[in-house]
């Protein structure tokens, strides 16, 4: 049982940190993606920046 | 009514978060343009609000609270809920497995893959009202899991709570019906950053209140090993760790409301990045609400509380009482402000879960049944006049389903076995259609078929055949029906392909292929 304790604890730990990091960045980021999203729908996708390296764009 | 430390201060946060959310739908009401505006916001969603509306969608209210029951009810070894979806998102983003064939094919909605690949309208058209009727029964006891939050974090009667919930889901409706895709991607952006920030905090402060080593010893006096071991834990075990796992790989990669997102995603590579990031998503959506589940199990079982336990101190077996536990917990140990933040946070999670599914099924009512059925000669115009109203016609029925449906098991796996009537069918197709040149649609058609079997599954469907008892009997339950219809229906749809299979096999594979 001892091994499953420390299997989820650390997991749960792991896991917190992480997602901490990525709500950081995803916060950031997103917001930025919004205002290319807009710029995008109104018909300025012309405009566009770098592809974030979307080297498979369909 | 149960002890909260929700004040006016928190109802002021919570309605300045819902005027707000109206106010994005009006806005972003200009942008849309035509269909593809509407149901896939112009496929033009980039990484990190890809991720952020991803699991924005996905770490819903109603999550929320069927993890937090499972962790409530199963102690610590409901993780493995959580680590297996993470670990199927992770395996479908490093291989593209489904949704990336699926992004290069262009489609809006699963059905349309349907009749892509196998060139058949009908097939369209079944499966469209499958994968809807479904999805619909799915997302029928959301309405009863936010109230039943609300009514626990703010204190408030149930009567009361009625009202509050069906107002939500107007507000719902006005922006989803106004923004379309749009302003579902808004509104999923700042619900995720609200609430991530918000349970974040909420864990914390938990493990303050009852302290790590309190909760292990805690689990260990009510669930023995069982509340850290899955394949020891009453009601788990290997069936159901499996059955886990499978869900994990449908709910991102077969799932409408996740393939969406794939659909909406500016490219390829971005489908990809997007699984790889959200795969933490996935596992976090169950983890953090379950652990807060497991300190609220500790916490009113050390406080000698009788609501959730039965007189020899067992976790009382009525799903409807451990659906409670989290927010009564949260509403006695959150302080003012920061609860109301929670709590615009969770209802937000409601709304941005609502927002998705309801425009996911009145776009494929209208996309797959509707306009197919029509010859496909319905206008644009026509087709947004008709998910607009479609959007009002399924909240409608949802109110109604809501209220009158007797849960009778936990909320989570009624999710599982009315989703399965769907995806047991559409993993088959999806699987042999994508990646085996020999499956014909009269196999898809018997995949769809097999798949519908799914519904005995439910309780209420259980006795009306009365074999509830032969079920429980035989310990037969809902995994191992729902495993056993997803081989079935794989199989069968491989016999029946290979049956009917005439040598010029779906040449539109090739025609509308990538």
């Amino acid at each position: 049982m001892n091994g499953w304790i420390f299997f989820w604890g650390g997991l749960l730990l792991v896991t917190l940190v992480f997602y901490s990091v990525m709500v950081v960045y995803v916060s950031l980021g997103g917001f930025k993606d919004i205002r290319q999203m807009f710029r995008s729908l109104s018909g300025n996708g012309e405009n566009k920046p770098e592809q974030e390296g979307d080297d498979e764009s369909h | 009514m149960p002890e909260t430390n929700f004040t006016a201060l928190d109802w002021i946060i919570v309605g300045a978060y819902l005027l707000g959310t109206v106010a994005i739908g009006l806005w972003v009401n200009r942008y849309i343009k035509g269909m593809g505006d509407f149901l896939v916001a112009g496929r033009s969603l980039r990484t990190r609000l890809g991720i952020a509306t991803m699991i924005g969608s996905e770490l819903g209210l109603v999550t929320a609270m069927f993890a937090a029951q499972k962790g409530f009810a199963s102690g610590f070894a409901a993780f493995h809920i959580g680590l297996m979806a993470g670990i199927a998102t992770l395996v479908v983003g490093i291989t593209g497995f489904i949704v990336v064939p699926l992004r290069r094919m262009g489609v809006m909605t699963i059905p349309e893959f349907y009749q892509k690949r196998f060139g058949s309208r009908r097939l369209r058209i079944f499966g469209g009202f499958v994968l809807a009727a479904a999805g619909i029964l799915n997302m029928g006891l959301f309405l009863r899991a936010g109230g039943e939050f609300v009514a626990g974090i703010t204190g408030i009667e149930w009567e009361a709570v009625k009202w509050v919930m069906s107002a939500m889901i107007l507000l719902v409706l006005v922006y989803t019906a106004l923004g379309g895709m749009v302003s579902v991607v808004i509104t999923d952006y700042v619900q995720f950053v609200v609430l991530s920030l918000g349970l974040l905090l909420a864990c914390v402060l938990a493990v303050v209140k009852v302290g790590w080593s309190n909760l292990v010893t805690g689990v260990e006096k009510i669930h023995g090993d069982g509340g850290f071991d899955p394949f020891a834990a009453d009601g788990v075990g290997g069936s159901y760790v499996g059955w886990m796992f499978f869900l994990g790989i449908i709910s991102c990669a077969v799932w409408q409301t996740a393939v969406m997102r794939a659909c909406a995603a500016e490219s390829v590579a971005v489908v990809r990045r997007m699984y790889i990031w959200s795969s933490l998503g996935f596992m976090i959506r169950f983890m953090i609400p379950q652990f807060i589940g497991i300190c609220a199990l500790v916490y009113f079982f050390q406080g000698g509380n009788e609501t959730f336990f039965d007189a020899t101190g067992t976790v009382s077996g009525d799903s409807s009482v451990t659906m409670r536990a989290m927010p009564v917990f949260l509403g006695q140990l959150l302080p003012m402000g920061l609860i109301g933040l929670v709590a615009a946070g969770m209802i937000a999670a409601f709304m941005s879960t609502h927002d998705t599914y309801l425009l996911c099924w009145a776009s494929v009512l209208t996309e797959d049944v509707v306009n197919p059925s029509r010859g496909g000669r319905m206008s644009q115009q026509a087709r947004l006049l008709l998910t607009r109203v479609l959007l009002f016609v399924i909240a409608g029925f949802l109110v109604i389903w809501g209220l009158w449906y007797e849960l009778g098991q936990d909320l989570w796996d009624y999710m599982a076995v009315s989703g399965s009537i769907y995806f047991t069918g559409a993993f088959a197709i999806l699987l042999l259609g994508l990646y085996w040149k020999g499956a014909t649609a009269a196999g898809a058609f018997t995949a769809l078929s097999v798949g519908l079997l799914a519904v005995v599954g439910l309780k209420p469907v259980q006795e009306l055949l009365h074999i509830a008892d032969f079920l429980k009997d035989n310990e037969i339950k809902g995994e191992h029906i729902g495993l056993s219809l997803a081989a079935f229906s794989l199989v069968a749809m491989v016999l029946v392909s290979l049956v009917t299979s005439n040598g010029c096999r779906d040449s539109q594979t090739q025609e509308h292929g990538e």
